[in-house]
């Protein structure tokens, strides 16, 4: 848990990404934190802009808690272009087919609970502004 | 010592730390879902009120010539700018008010009147500090970089100037904290990323261009004849803010009561190990509601660290809930007046000038007879971490089902 480089290390893959120790790239948490409280966008690491934009699956959205760090709405929508096929990467359940972009003003950051099996933190959205199918964009 | 493992040092078992996170939990559902119009207006009342000031603040001082003017102007000046950095700036940019989707009013837009670039306090604060709150090696507020504030910092000669160093960080804090975020340790070891390094030197540039071209050279010339006065007065306006806000960001932090800890407490935390951190990591001080808002409601400091982004209007109704809950667990409830939290932390500054065996501690864990080793200056680089670390790791999909 220590304080993180504030640029993306890995040409390529977004900056909440990194690669493991086996080599494949997945969603690191920490990085998430970073993003979530430093305020910075999960892909490019710049400085959020509001809207802010995050990317979930169908449940996700219902149950506005968010896995995938805040980011630029440009950013989410490369994302889904670039990488959407590497949905396991991404820390998702399920395909792009179901995700959907939700924007907001603000949201909150929660970590997990010792009982929760989930461990990864999550981001909830306390603005929604709009939300749209990924593929309708 | 420092701590590393804040469940033995309160005396709690895992069951009662994860019942304590509940409780705290349920402070923050209620505070979330109470928010409202009302809180809406505090900040924009707050807002017009200190931009109010200002404005009366710099029109009066183009009459700076006059004792009188120049008195009335600068206290004006100083307590708009303390306002504008302690209750606004920094509770706008931790999000606290971005449920409102006031497009100025905003984490992301808001620019504070102090030399740091506010990209580079919200990694700084925001997330160095807040997540790694008074965890010896990590965080940098522990003593700015020059100041040893913990017995555990290893002590060098450089140490014997810590009265001199205090006093120049107090009166020229806006630019101490200005460098904050530059991690002069890891530069001076040629350890920095020299694109970051760029980077965050040319917001510091820019922003301190133009805080110093407002206050000393634009203001002063609309001023005509009484420009010098004009710059006397904003030099004094800006002491004022730095001493009051270093004095009020020291007491959240150094106080007797409140902990250091080591890199192993924080490895593998839980939300509900988080929170007790927070908690023995942190003071308050005590005093009135103008005094409060003065200081960005960060008298309530305990309640701030537990609760970073709820509104710093609604702290001190959360610190009726919270402090009987401490009660109730029996987890140390650090506070006192304003005076004896700073006379605290400057008896501190002045011990730990000297090598740990000329001095005693005076922490109340000092009783318990445990090492801990020094560690030395400066932030941890991630490579120098242990590797096996659920925090860093990443998830799976599998791992959930498993």
């Amino acid at each position: 848990m220590a304080p993180l480089p504030q640029r993306p290390m890995h040409e390529g893959l977004p900056f909440a990404v990194e690669p493991t120790a086996d080599g494949s790239p997945r969603l690191r948490r920490a990085r998430v934190t970073q993003c979530a409280l430093s305020r910075i966008c999960g892909v490019c690491a710049q400085n959020l802009e509001r809207p802010i934009a995050f990317l979930g699956d169908a449940a996700a959205v219902e149950a506005n808690s968010f896995v995938l760090p805040p980011m630029h709405v440009e950013c989410a929508e490369k994302l889904v272009v670039e990488h959407g096929s590497s949905w396991e990467m991404l820390a998702q359940d399920g395909p792009v087919s179901q995700w959907e972009l939700v924007t907001t003003a603000g949201y909150e950051y929660t970590t997990p609970r010792r009982e929760d099996s989930d461990k990864r933190v999550r981001l909830t959205p306390n603005a929604v502004l709009g939300r749209v199918p990924v593929l309708h964009r | 010592m420092a701590i590393s493992d804040v469940k033995e040092y309160a005396h709690l078992t895992e069951e009662q730390v994860e019942a304590f996170g509940a409780e705290l939990d349920q402070i923050r559902e209620d505070i979330e879902k109470s928010r409202n119009a009302d809180d809406a207006a505090y900040i924009h009342k707050m807002i017009t009120f200190q931009r109010r000031l200002a404005t009366a603040g710099r029109i009066t001082l183009f009459a700076s010539g006059y004792k009188a003017a120049w008195v009335a102007g600068t206290a004006m000046l100083g307590t708009a700018k303390i306002l504008e950095n302690m209750e606004i700036g920094h509770n706008v940019m931790h999000g606290q008010w971005d449920w409102m989707n006031d497009p100025e009013i905003h984490s992301s837009t808001w620019e504070w009147d102090t030399a740091q670039p506010a990209e580079q306090w919200k990694h700084s604060h925001n997330y160095v500090h807040h997540q790694f709150t008074n965890v010896l090696g990590y965080d940098n507020d522990i003593g700015y970089g020059i100041l040893r504030m913990a017995r555990e910092q290893r002590w060098n000669v450089f140490n014997l100037g810590q009265p001199i160093y205090n006093a120049l960080l107090a009166l020229l804090f806006q630019w101490g904290v200005a460098l904050h975020d530059l991690d002069v340790e890891a530069i001076r070891k040629l350890e920095k990323d020299p694109e970051v390094m760029k980077k965050q030197l040319l917001q510091i540039w820019q922003k301190g261009r133009r805080q110093f071209i407002k206050d000393y050279v634009v203001y002063p010339a609309l001023s005509g004849p009484n420009w010098k006065s004009t710059i006397s007065a904003n030099v004094t306006a800006n002491l004022m803010r730095n001493v009051w806000a270093y004095a009020i960001i020291f007491c959240g932090h150094f106080p007797d009561g409140a902990l250091h800890f080591t890199e192993e407490e924080v490895e593998d935390e839980t939300r509900a190990e988080w929170y007790l951190r927070q908690a023995l990591g942190s003071a308050n001080f005590e005093g009135g509601e103008v005094l409060h808002i003065m200081s960005g409601n960060l008298g309530y400091q305990i309640e701030h660290h537990l609760f970073p982004d709820l509104l710093s209007n609604r702290y001190a109704e959360i610190a009726e809930r919270v402090r009987p809950l401490f009660a109730e667990y029996g987890i140390p409830y650090t506070t006192g007046p304003l005076h004896k939290q700073y006379g605290q932390t400057l008896r501190t500054i002045m011990k730990l000038t000297l090598p740990n065996k000329f001095t005693k501690p005076d922490r109340e864990y000092a009783e318990i007879n445990v090492e801990t080793p020094e560690v030395p200056r400066g932030r941890k680089k991630p490579e120098e971490l242990p590797g096996k670390r659920s925090e860093l790791g990443g998830w799976s999909s599998s791992r959930q089902s498993a």
